[in-house]
């Protein structure tokens, strides 16, 4: 991803229009010229941060594509929870974070206050045509240092992209698109199991060929979030030949914040370091056209240069 | 060994309010002054006007109050330790809120960002028992979990240890901007070790990767060698602001109190994180 400039954002340039939102910096203070203001805040990033982060380290864009409420705020809250609660993948060392405060408001709705058990997180809203909050964190792992960046996005953004690459609303979901270096196509198991099934497969398989039309190369996998919950073995095929279709080489991981049986003491989910793991090592495939096997077993299979 | 050459150790001392830095600087006094430690006085008479407050206090058994908040005062000890190296150690006291300011408001004044460029070693003191990580739906999951309304309950804690994460990021951050100065040597010093409860033998690597596994995580990977985590329990014992501890009265503050080494064995010696930082530091 190059450095950008916050013009190039066209979400950014509908937001201007639209006036400044509620969190304007205000500069207070009794701070003198020399002073030190340290040059990032903690929070989510927006894409006027950027050029600070991507003028000195190769960032690594992750994009989680998927339906409102499919779980993707979950997912990333997870990541950094099990994180600091000292999970992480094999030979992966948290190196910092120039967004700890967003990572850890995300989190928290996850966490048990005096008053409420855990929740999952509010619902990410579009705000009409606002630009992603992107996470940051630095993980190590044999000795290399990676600058995951992920966005939290909307779900509207790609429901509106997956049906028209095109569409207006969906500037958000092709500025992030441009500069993806992963692609997570979230698949929700309690929607596809759900009494509006039937619709959420027709969004999720458009998705997935909007996704396939555009990734060029750069890594994808379906991710199926709410794994606890079963899918009807119907869906689940259809989505995966769909998957085969559209993104032809493509990892597929299945999460659960649910313990497996036998370590409900020490709980780590399920799938979540695993696709933690692959989201930060992945690298494009070949670009050559995999023929897909119809045999849905081979889907597991790791195609690319994964290994 | 009069003064010529003498390696000159800055510390710079981080740690919040309620971590227990001045009974700590306090306890250090009275050791080397009664010599009942490695590091010896080179000279006869030092400013002890610092800790004057807290050491009464705690000769009468009792806690001392909160260091006043506008207070910082460095404190310098002119010291030989046990292989005959000459150190002058520049050890200062203030208020914690002043770290807090730098956390919260996320800025650093001149002096602060002095202190932390010209260090020779950083010394962050961390009181495991106030880092204690919060339930979440891993470590005490939930059959089903309900929606969060956007518009429900305050902004969440943010959590003791990503705080820390946080105050080191800025503390390489304002080190880095000068001339590229490469990182000092840094000592976890987690305090208040007796009330944790901990069977003996236990090693503070192990309290740090249970108590701030992110914290830990964060400083094996920028510091790798050049990083100790110890154990400090600066009075030994819990001390009540009202009732004095007579026990404590009658041996002396200087007999209580010790250092847990990386290995887990106690030792009364309170000076051995400055020792051990300015061995890392050369």
């Amino acid at each position: 991803m190059q450095g950008e400039e916050i013009e190039d954002c066209p979400a950014w340039k509908a937001r201007v229009k639209s006036g400044p939102e509620s969190e304007t910096v205000v500069l207070t203070d009794g701070l003198t010229a020399r002073d030190l203001r340290f040059p990032w805040t903690g929070n989510a990033m927006g894409p006027a941060d950027l050029p600070y982060l991507t003028g000195a380290r190769r960032v690594r864009l992750l994009t989680m594509a998927g339906a409102s409420d499919a779980g993707k705020t979950s997912l990333l809250a997870a990541f950094y929870l099990l994180i600091a609660r000292g999970y992480r993948p094999e030979g992966v060392e948290f190196a910092g974070s120039l967004t700890l405060e967003g990572w850890e408001n995300i989190a928290g709705s996850l966490q048990w206050n005096t008053l409420n058990g855990p929740t999952f997180p509010a619902h990410t809203s579009s705000g009409g045509g606002r630009s992603p909050g992107m996470l940051h964190m630095t993980l190590r792992s044999t000795g290399r240092d990676c600058e995951l960046l992920a966005a939290d996005a909307p779900g509207e953004w790609f429901a509106d992209w997956a049906v028209q690459r095109d569409n207006p609303r969906a500037d958000g979901a092709r500025w992030l698109c441009e500069r993806t270096d992963v692609f997570l196509v979230i698949a929700d198991s309690k929607a596809l199991s759900g009494p509006d099934r039937g619709q959420a497969r027709q969004a999720l398989l458009d998705l997935l060929r909007r996704v396939g039309s555009e990734r060029d190369g750069r890594p994808a996998a379906l991710v199926w979030t709410k794994s606890d919950i079963s899918v009807p073995s119907g869906i689940q095929a259809a989505i995966r030949e769909g998957a085969a279709r559209s993104l032809k080489d493509f990892r597929e991981f299945s999460v659960s914040m649910h313990p497996e049986a036998g370590s409900e003491s020490r709980n780590k989910g399920q799938g979540i370091l695993e696709l933690l793991a692959w989201v930060i090592s992945a690298q494009p495939g070949n670009r050559e056209a995999l023929i897909p096997d119809n045999d849905g077993g081979a889907l597991l299979h790791t195609f690319g240069s994964f290994a | 060994m009069s003064g010529v050459n003498n390696d000159e150790i800055r510390i710079a001392l981080f740690g919040e309010s309620g971590h227990g830095k001045s009974h700590y600087g306090a306890q250090l006094l009275s050791r080397i002054e009664t010599e009942k430690c490695e590091l010896k006085l080179r000279a006869a008479s030092v400013d002890l006007s610092a800790y004057d407050d807290v050491r009464k206090k705690l000769n009468s058994g009792l806690l001392a109050e909160h260091t006043p908040s506008g207070m910082y005062k460095d404190n310098l000890w002119p010291v030989v330790d046990g292989k005959g190296r000459a150190l002058d150690l520049t050890w200062p006291d203030y208020a914690g809120e002043q770290v807090k300011q730098v956390i919260d408001g996320r800025t650093m004044n001149q002096e602060w960002l002095e202190r932390t460029q010209g260090a020779d070693g950083w010394m962050l003191v961390v009181r495991p028992k106030l880092a204690k990580l919060d339930e979440d739906v891993f470590s005490k999951p939930l059959a089903s979990l309900g929606k969060s309304s956007a518009a429900s309950g305050a902004k969440p804690k943010r959590s003791t240890q990503a705080r820390l994460v946080e105050l080191l990021q800025m503390l390489v951050h304002a080190r880095g901007l000068r001339e590229r100065a490469a990182l000092p040597p840094l000592i976890l010093l987690l305090s208040c070790w007796d009330e944790l409860k901990l069977p003996k033998g236990t090693t503070p690597s192990h309290v740090i990767e249970g108590h701030m596994p992110l914290l830990s995580s964060y400083v094996r990977c920028v510091w790798a060698d050049r990083v100790s985590v110890l154990g400090l329990s600066a009075l030994g014992v819990e001390l009540s602001d009202k009732v004095p501890n007579e026990d404590f009265v009658d041996n002396g503050p200087e007999n209580f109190g010790f250092v847990v080494k990386p290995d887990g064995e106690e030792n009364s010696d309170l000076t051995i994180p400055l020792v051990r930082l300015a061995d890392m530091s050369v």
